[in-house]
């Protein structure tokens, strides 16, 4: 033997003895054990009866050698007739089966594994020649033109800055996997406040087309097991976080802030630091304006959806901003503002389906990829006041707040405008004079948590939301809505200071059509 | 001019078409790096100009931050500008920034924007090798410039000197490098 290996004489003669030995064994051993009558050969009848497992709630079938029988599991014992019914009529003897009751068996994949609809937290990857790299999507979103696509790190294409026509794939770039392609990816400026010498942007992001046959869960983010415990595992029980807002600028410090990536999975902490310029390692960049958490973080992370957590039990999340970058040590993540990403000079308005949470749900069966460029969209408030009630002044309450006004956003994309899209925006205001009247001097209250139902021809819908600086919540777009007549009523107004006081709603804006006490607006499409 | 040769007389236009040519091409050179020297947008409204806007209704305002006990903890020179600052803190950053645990009151030792033109001072940092961030650290109530190793701190303690900031108003904090997270 020469290092560790097997001489060709030796290795010639090792198989000899092998064989040698082998042959002996099977004189002594060999021919009783054949002439033996043996127990049912359980493999056999396991392949006879393996279309058992066409009936709904079997869960297995096993030639278990341990009680030398075939073992069919089943979610519940009610389904121990059919299986024994159907192995009969297979010509699998009853006597050598037994029917256990076996909880059912759940796919558990991973961050890194094939998702769909894709959703913010997943592995991507994108070829940057002459390597094939891999970040995290952020999350899913429409552009405003209605493009339908999600959120990536600008260093997440092909060149940093700069539309390339970057091609993305989840999980990785094996045939079938392609689910978007970059569209919006703006340069990086000099002058202005960047640094002398270094290239500036507000935000590593780019935007990414999805792909037509590609379905996506919007307003939806991977959720793993648990925070800072290193599983990329998805929660069966718990599997997304739902996106109920944005955060409108930039984390306090000392807030507590989580990502999901494929590299780390969920981790969280605290922001130590807020509207940072950062200079980017091994380049002339600057990031100006960033959030840093010490949280852990690693390579392949990159464009993890970093947010804030409302209510861990229902998964209810703030979209905080995407992560593009970390220390060295791997102790902390740099992430861009979710309002950075939405400059007019970034990516511009996205509507990442925030609010669209609870029973909401979005699954596009057609996304307007292959649509002709969309024209601006026209969004036009219309309302059909019906003013129904006149408050009465008096002794009021600066801590009543109530819904101002309730409003159908429009847009129209397509050719010819033919598509309707329609959001309703929810303003809250409080009786900050206390006069007991509800009237535009009043103060407008940020952050209330507003629950709005919408109902049209497609069915109802329940949105969620909280409210802005300017005291409005907007749901996002409901897209190519049919045409008919929609109803939006708040049906819930919540605040950590503030009641919401019925009495001063409707306002004269809105109206209360069906008379339970909670303001309303009606719609028409075509308007 | 009469006198000048022939060659030299049919050689002027020439010239003039020639020299016209680059000092149009080189007009739309200049013009192009115009262009591309031109910030994108307006600088819009950051965080750190929110923070000047608390201090325009409450002087004396040096930032603030959540503590670890849950409290929004407000740094004040003058500790009884502390309604006027919580009136601000409404307006500006909404009710919701208040948390449940309620406030407290940190002496501040610099304004936000003293400590926002200490920012703008050191701006050029950026561009030295190794400096890796810049912040108006509001948390702090001082400047925090991060490096990726300490043999930068004289550099960096240079640069402050040369601009007459206050050592004590700057933190110089080692952070290594920090990269971009996409993986292979």
């Amino acid at each position: 033997m020469r290092n560790g290996t097997l001489g060709p004489n030796l290795f010639v003669r090792a198989v000899t003895a092998i064989a040698l030995a082998a042959a002996v064994a099977m004189a002594f051993t060999g021919p009783s054990a054949i002439a033996q009558p043996g127990p049912p050969d359980q493999e056999a009848l396991k392949a006879r009866g393996r279309p058992v497992l066409e009936i709904p709630g079997v869960v297995s079938i096993d030639a278990d050698e341990r009680v030398d029988r075939l073992v069919v599991g089943v979610e519940n014992r009610g389904l121990e007739t059919a299986v024994r019914q159907r192995l009969a009529a297979l010509g699998v003897p009853l006597q050598s089966v037994e029917v256990r009751q076996t909880p059912p068996i759940i796919m558990m994949p991973a961050l890194t594994d094939r998702v769909r609809p894709i959703e913010g937290g997943l592995q991507f990857a994108f070829v940057r020649f002459p390597f094939v790299y891999v970040c995290t999507l952020g999350f899913n979103g429409a552009n405003s033109a209605g493009v339908n696509g999600f959120a990536v790190n600008s260093h997440c294409t092909s060149t940093q800055g700069g539309v390339e026509s970057t091609e993305h794939f989840q999980p990785d770039t094996s045939s079938g996997n392609k689910i978007g392609t970059e569209i919006a990816d703006p340069t990086y400026f000099t002058g202005g406040g960047c640094p002398a010498s270094r290239r500036c942007r507000y935000s590593d992001s780019a935007f990414s087309r999805i792909e037509s046959s590609v379905t996506q869960d919007l307003g939806k983010l991977a959720r793993t097991t648990g925070p800072n415990n290193g599983s990329l595992v998805i929660d069966t029980a718990r599997p997304q976080f739902t996106i109920s807002s944005e955060a409108s600028g930039n984390a306090l410090v000392g807030t507590t802030l989580n990502k999901v990536g494929r590299t780390t999975g969920w981790t969280q902490g605290q922001v130590t630091q807020s509207c940072v310029d950062v200079n980017v390692s091994g380049s002339d960049i600057t990031q100006l304006c960033q959030d840093i958490v010490a949280a852990g973080v690693g390579g392949g992370d990159s464009g993890s959806p970093v947010f804030l957590i409302n209510d861990l039990s229902s998964g209810d999340v703030t979209l905080y901003g995407i992560l593009w970058g970390g220390f060295s040590d791997g102790s902390a993540f740099v992430h861009s503002p979710v309002r950075n990403v939405q400059m007019a000079s970034e990516l511009g308005p996205l509507t990442t389906h925030a609010g669209e949470g609870g029973s909401a749900t979005h699954t596009p069966t057609s996304t307007p990829t292959n649509t002709p460029t969309p024209s601006e969209p026209t969004q036009t408030p219309t309302r059909t006041s019906t003013p129904t009630a006149t408050p009465t002044p008096g002794s009021g309450n600066a801590n009543n707040m109530y819904v101002w006004d309730i409003v159908f956003e429009t847009r129209t994309r397509g050719p010819g405008g033919s598509m309707h899209d329609e959001r309703v925006a929810v303003v809250v205001r409080r009786d900050s004079d206390a006069d007991g009247t509800a009237e535009p001097t009043d103060a407008p209250v940020s952050g209330a948590t507003v629950m709005v139902t919408v109902v049209g021809s497609s069915g109802t819908t329940t949105l969620s939301g909280t409210t802005d600086s300017n005291g409005t919540f907007r749901t996002g777009w409901m897209m190519n809505l049919a045409n008919g007549t929609y109803t939006a009523e708040a049906t819930n107004l919540t605040h950590a200071a503030y009641v919401w006081n019925k009495e001063l709603d409707p306002t004269t804006n809105d109206a209360d059509a069906d008379g339970d006490n909670l303001p309303d607006q009606s719609h028409t499409i075509p308007h | 001019m009469s006198f000048l040769p022939r060659a030299h007389m049919v050689a002027t236009p020439a010239l003039a078409v020639v020299v016209l040519s680059i000092v149009v091409f080189l007009s739309f050179q200049i013009l192009d790096s115009d262009a591309e020297a031109r910030p994108i947008m307006a600088t819009p409204e950051t965080h750190d100009d929110r923070l000047l806007r608390v201090e325009q209704q409450a002087p004396g305002f040096g930032g603030m931050f959540i503590d670890r006990d849950g409290t929004l903890a407000i740094y004040l020179l003058d500790q009884s500008q502390l309604p006027a600052a919580l009136a601000a803190i409404d307006s500006v950053f909404g009710p919701q920034t208040v948390p449940p645990a309620g406030v407290k009151v940190l002496q501040g030792q610099y304004t936000i924007s003293q400590l926002k033109q200490w920012t703008d001072l050191l701006r050029d940092l950026l561009t030295m090798p190794g400096v890796t961030t810049l912040d108006l650290n509001e948390a702090t109530n001082r400047v925090t410039v991060g490096i990726s190793d300490s043999s930068l701190i004289p550099s960096v303690e240079r640069t402050l000197q040369s601009q007459a900031i206050p050592r004590e108003a700057v933190s110089i904090d080692v952070t290594g490098e920090i990269r971009p997270l996409g993986g292979h």
